[in-house]
């Protein structure tokens, strides 16, 4: 794995460098600034798979960083990890805005950046098989998700304000128990959703959720809110504040503006997505599990609503 | 506040400075070792450049972002007190600088842990 780590402190690019080292990791870059990493990519024949970011540095600080990423196609997807000492929420917050894949805080434990460089290892990992796929199809968008289940939490393309749910699961627990138990989470659930997928070429599906996920994105463009796709046409997001309207004006909301889009599903005769937006749940108090259980359930509550039995997120 | 500082610490810096660390990381911990001095004296500069009110503000900016480096690293290095310490220096300032503190007042809150770093960098020094 190609791995270019960003930190201005000379000993912890020594930790991090003999550390990634012991893993196995040889095919390491290192960059002291935001400007010589951009520099670095420049001038690289092949892509980093992985990119390790402090967030605190002189110059352009890391989030900064990020988000220009985020902006290249060859990094839009790649992960990115912030390997940080700042632990306040408005950081982790920022950060995963940005598009981080994951917040590692300093100093760095042993046992977990093993167990975040194996995540990052799995991911670029099944980024490379969909790279094959597309390949060896040669048609780009229908080969990307050629083989897209309805349940897979895929990468929905335009969906500027959602982030991967791999990301959102590492958002929660990088918040503390404090910050988590301050959380609500809720789901938006696209009714007939199977329908259309049943119906639908698998790059007509993508569309569907990109459509979908534009019009949460702008009923929701008031809230501080995460947002994710979870699979089986379910969106989840979180909330540290709440939402400044009720489930059903939202889902009014979203699905006025999907009545834009009516003519164009007809004329592939496709149903318009119908969605329905569930109420917010919190995590409950003295729950000792995986704080991204919060998900699960904000997606019961919503299928609950919906009459129907819960996909697994 | 001494008794405070040495709390944060967890331990005084008479007592065992370090911890083992994995192998692949001495190299690491000997470049933190050899960028002690230079830190101690940066550091040094910088309190008494916010103590005679010299560009006392980015002086103490800079207090703190040397701290954050050092908290960064030091814990995982085995030097656990340092690391309390610098990051006691780092908590302090954002949790004050929050609340808009008059400098003089912020400064009394951070001088001495600023001093309980240096004197535990310093006593790596005798390692």
């Amino acid at each position: 794995m190609k791995i270019l780590l960003v930190d201005d402190d000379p000993v912890f690019q020594d930790i991090l460098t003999h550390s990634l080292r012991a893993l196995g990791h040889e095919d390491l870059t290192r960059a002291s600034s935001a400007a010589e990493a951009l520099t670095t990519l420049q001038s690289q024949t092949s892509p980093f798979d992985c990119i390790l970011l402090d967030i605190q540095m002189p110059g352009m600080d890391g989030v900064s960083l990020c988000h220009i990423l985020r902006g290249l196609p060859e990094y839009r997807r790649a992960p990115i990890v912030m390997v940080t000492s700042l632990s306040a929420k408005r950081f982790i917050d920022d950060a995963f805005a940005a598009g981080a894949t994951d917040y590692v805080t300093k100093p760095i434990d042993r046992l977990d950046l093993k167990a975040r460089i194996g995540m990052v290892e799995r991911l670029v990992e099944e980024r490379l098989h969909v790279e094959l796929l597309t390949r060896q199809a040669g048609r780009r968008n229908e080969a990307a998700h050629a083989d897209v289940a309805f349940e897979s939490a895929i990468h929905i393309p335009e969906f500027d304000r959602g982030i991967e749910l791999l990301a959102l699961e590492n958002y929660l627990p990088t918040l503390g128990r404090k910050g988590t138990l301050s959380m609500s989470a809720f789901a938006i659930h696209v009714e007939n959703a199977n329908v259309i997928y049943g119906k639908a070429s698998r790059a007509a599906f993508v569309d569907m959720l990109s459509d979908v996920g534009l019009m949460i994105s702008d009923a929701l463009k008031t809230d501080d809110v995460h947002l994710a796709y979870a699979g089986a046409g379910n969106f989840v997001g979180v909330t540290s504040k709440g939402l400044s309207a009720s489930p059903e004006e939202i889902s009014a909301t979203i699905e006025l503006g999907l009545a834009d889009f009516e003519s164009f599903y007809s004329s592939q005769r496709l149903p318009t997505p119908r969605v329905r937006v569930g109420p917010l749940c919190r995590s409950p108090m003295f729950s000792l599990g995986n704080p991204t259980r919060i998900l699960d359930r904000a997606i019961q509550l919503v299928m609950h609503r919906s009459g129907r039995p819960a996909h697994a997120a | 506040m001494q008794h405070e500082i040495s709390a944060v610490a967890g331990r005084t810096s008479a007592a065992l400075k370090s911890e083992s660390v994995p192998v692949e990381l001495l190299p690491a911990r000997q470049r933190f070792r050899d960028l002690v001095v230079e830190r101690i004296l940066t550091l040094e500069s910088l309190r008494i450049r916010v103590s005679n009110r010299q560009e006392p503000r980015a002086a103490l900016s800079a207090i703190v972002a040397l701290s954050h480096k050092i908290a960064g690293v030091a814990g995982t290095l085995g030097y656990v007190s340092a690391g309390n310490l610098a990051a006691s220096v780092e908590r302090a300032y954002r949790d004050q600088a929050e609340l808009k503190l008059p400098l003089n007042d912020l400064w009394s809150l951070i001088e001495p842990r600023v001093l309980a770093l240096m004197d535990e960098l310093e006593a790596l020094l005798d390692e």
